[in-house]
């Protein structure tokens, strides 16, 4: 046999095993869900608790492989972003139902908040995914408080996760500027990573010839680290 | 507004059973009294078929069965979900299952797995509320009055803004069943003027096609498939514009690049064996034609048309045995309506008469001559003339006659199949005309 050049299909076999994970993932998150409720109902405060942060650490790593996932399928177009319009006060309650029980169990209380009637054109999925990362950082850092509201800047969305954490360090808001300038380094970094799906998620979101940006501040409303996501 | 969930019936369908188990428990705990499960699509079909349920929260995969965008589309083929039903999907990722779902099947909401009490009621509550307020929409189509459709959704999105986005694919789909392409097309250019909605690209699309503007058709066709691979809808469509502008081969490929991603559907099976028949690509044909039966052996979307075409393939192919076989299965799935009996059975005298056999021959065409004027309209020119063929064969010249008649009356602005029957008339001495 002749010395053929062995080829990796190295994307392809990342996918597959990412999205084998994720399943597993799923699995071992709806097992702690479940192991959470029966815990309650026997009143075992404690041990609850700890399953909490189980369960937490599985979404999490869960919510990490689904951006993963959703970036290479975007890339191998194997998605696309599918605009529809969304009703802000519905989306937020959801989401705001979807983290409140394990945010409570760290004694992390969520609110959302948003003008009456706000609605407004974007994928719901992709959104979603982009915020869910933002409020489980918060379940890291918040001391008590976390929000998300919406409100139109200027004819722009702005989407916006508070918490009255620590906020940002420095080495975050020049990871956001690096990525801002389309330069991804490798340096290991989780929020690195959420940013860059955020951003990337906001700039493939386009209205009449503008895209989609990120902002991330201290301050806001609790003091604590702030991130926005507008979206034209 | 809040439900009562205690009067409305909830099917859970999950092939694992340990979600099941825990899907059921949840649903309980919400108030619903009657609760079913079903471990695969077939089943969970069935149950649709005996009685009525209100809501069905359904798993995405379901094992090597259908999936559960089949159910969702066989349920609604068969009329078996009413319109006031909710159809939520369950899926570990969410991105496929939506990509993959037929714009006029998608289903009511999606929920990603581990399904959270809080979140369910949620969505639940959204899903019905928003099939509330669409159900008069949906039951004025339901009922053939779609101008009162349209007119409710203008009504509609005065007083429910947030269905926007439902109400103007309804309005659209309805302005091109109405043939008002002109104000479907200005509605769908001041959309896209503002955003790339998928959606309205594929109406776009299939208004040029129905104005039979193939090339522009093809456009947005292919800006969709090009963004998304995954848009099966599209790739059909995008095949259609090739068949239009006389490029079978090219169809040909489009199709068979959607079966890779999703080789299931035996509607899209079957357009491909028909294709592969024009392009004489046999080897092709057969493999679709297989696989059409294998996956209609299950499905509502199953015709005799895949049987008549792989008995006949098999029979000029020389392999008679195989053809009988598959005739014999054909025939005893179709009996049912007297179209599919006559096209399986046509065939079926077809393979008699090539392999010499003229008696059984003469009883199949009187067999299935019983059937025919009820079918005569719809059979298509060319099996028309077999039978017309047939019938002289075995010696029935006025059924011949009558048969190249219809030929020559229901396909009269078929010019070469009137043709043909004059030619075939005069080799056989009949009447003409």
């Amino acid at each position: 046999m002749a010395d053929e050049p062995v080829t990796i299909e190295v994307s392809k076999v990342i996918a597959g095993a990412v999205h084998d994970i994720k399943n597993s993932l799923g699995a071992l998150a709806s097992h702690l869900y479940w192991l959470s409720q029966e815990l309650k109902q026997l009143q075992n405060e404690s041990l609850t608790k700890r399953v909490y942060d189980l369960e937490y650490e599985s979404r999490r790593i869960n919510n990490d492989l689904v951006r993963l996932l959703t970036l290479y399928r975007l890339s191998d177009h194997a998605y696309s972003v599918d605009p529809r319009l969304q009703y802000l006060p519905e989306f937020l309650e959801e989401l705001g139902l979807e983290h409140q029980r394990l945010l409570a169990a760290r004694g992390i209380a969520i609110e959302t908040d948003c003008p009456d009637g706000l609605s407004w054109y974007f994928d719901r999925h992709l959104v979603s995914v982009a915020l869910a990362n933002a409020i489980n950082n918060a379940y890291r850092y918040a001391r008590a408080r976390v929000r998300v509201s919406a409100a139109e800047e200027e004819g722009i969305l702005a989407l916006r996760v508070e918490d009255d954490g620590p906020g940002f360090p420095a080495s975050s808001l020049e990871a956001l500027r690096e990525i801002a300038e389309h330069h991804y380094s490798e340096a290991h970094s989780s929020t690195r990573f959420g940013l860059y799906f955020a951003q990337t998620v906001a700039a493939l979101h386009r209205a009449d010839g503008r895209g989609g940006y990120i902002a991330i501040g201290n301050g806001g409303a609790f003091g604590g680290g702030v991130l926005t996501i507008y979206l034209p | 507004m809040s439900y009562d969930f205690n009067s409305m019936a909830f099917l859970v369908v999950d092939d694992f059973a340990l979600i099941r188990d825990f899907h059921r428990g949840l649903v309980r705990s919400l108030g619903f009294q009657t609760v079913t499960v079903a471990d695969n699509g077939l089943d969970a079909l069935k149950h649709l078929a005996n009685r009525h349920f209100d809501v069905v929260l359904c798993d995405y995969y379901l094992g090597d069965g259908k999936d559960g965008q089949q159910v969702l589309e066989e349920a609604k083929y068969r009329g078996l979900l009413p319109q006031s039903s909710v159809f939520i999907m369950v899926t570990m990722e969410q991105l496929l299952a939506q990509a993959m779902a037929v714009i006029e099947h998608r289903p009511d909401g999606y929920l990603v797995k581990p399904v959270v009490q809080e979140v369910l009621v949620h969505r639940l509550t959204q899903a019905l509320d928003r099939r509330r307020h669409l159900e008069r929409v949906n039951q004025a189509i339901k009922n053939d009055r779609l101008e009162d459709a349209l007119s409710l959704c203008g009504r509609l999105m005065e007083s429910e803004p947030r269905f926007a986005t439902d109400l103007m694919e309804i309005k659209t789909s309805l302005l091109i069943e109405l043939k008002r392409f002109d104000e479907a097309d200005r509605l769908l250019d001041s959309l896209l003027a503002k955003r790339t909605f998928p959606w309205a690209l594929f109406f776009k699309g299939k208004v040029l096609f129905l104005r039979e503007d193939f090339k522009e058709a093809g456009r947005y066709f292919l800006q969709l498939v090009k963004a998304n691979t995954h848009y099966l809808e599209s790739f059909d469509w995008l095949a259609e514009v090739q068949v239009r502008l006389g490029e079978p081969k090219k169809a040909q490929g489009i199709l068979q690049r959607a079966l890779e991603v999703s080789p299931k559907s035996v509607v899209r099976q079957r357009r491909l064996a028909e294709l592969a028949l024009v392009n004489e690509d046999l080897v092709t044909a057969e493999a679709a034609l297989r696989a059409a039966i294998r996956e209609g052996r299950h499905s509502c979307f199953a015709s005799a048309a895949e049987y008549a075409m792989l008995s006949k393939l098999l029979l000029d192919d020389g392999r008679s045995a195989k053809a009988v076989k598959y005739l014999a299965e054909g025939q005893k799935v179709f009996s049912r309506t007297s179209a599919d009996r006559v096209a399986v059975m046509i065939t079926q005298a077809t393979v008699y008469d090539v392999r010499g056999e003229w008696t059984r021959t003469r009883d199949t065409v009187k067999f299935l001559w019983r059937d025919y004027p009820q079918v005569r309209r719809g059979l298509p020119a060319h099996v028309k003339l077999e039978l017309a063929r047939l019938c002289a064969v075995v010696k029935l010249p006025l059924e011949a006659a009558q048969v190249l008649e219809d030929v020559r009356y229901y396909h009269a602005e078929d010019a070469p199949a009137v043709q043909q029957a004059d030619v075939l008339a005069a080799t056989l001495a009949l009447p003409k005309g």
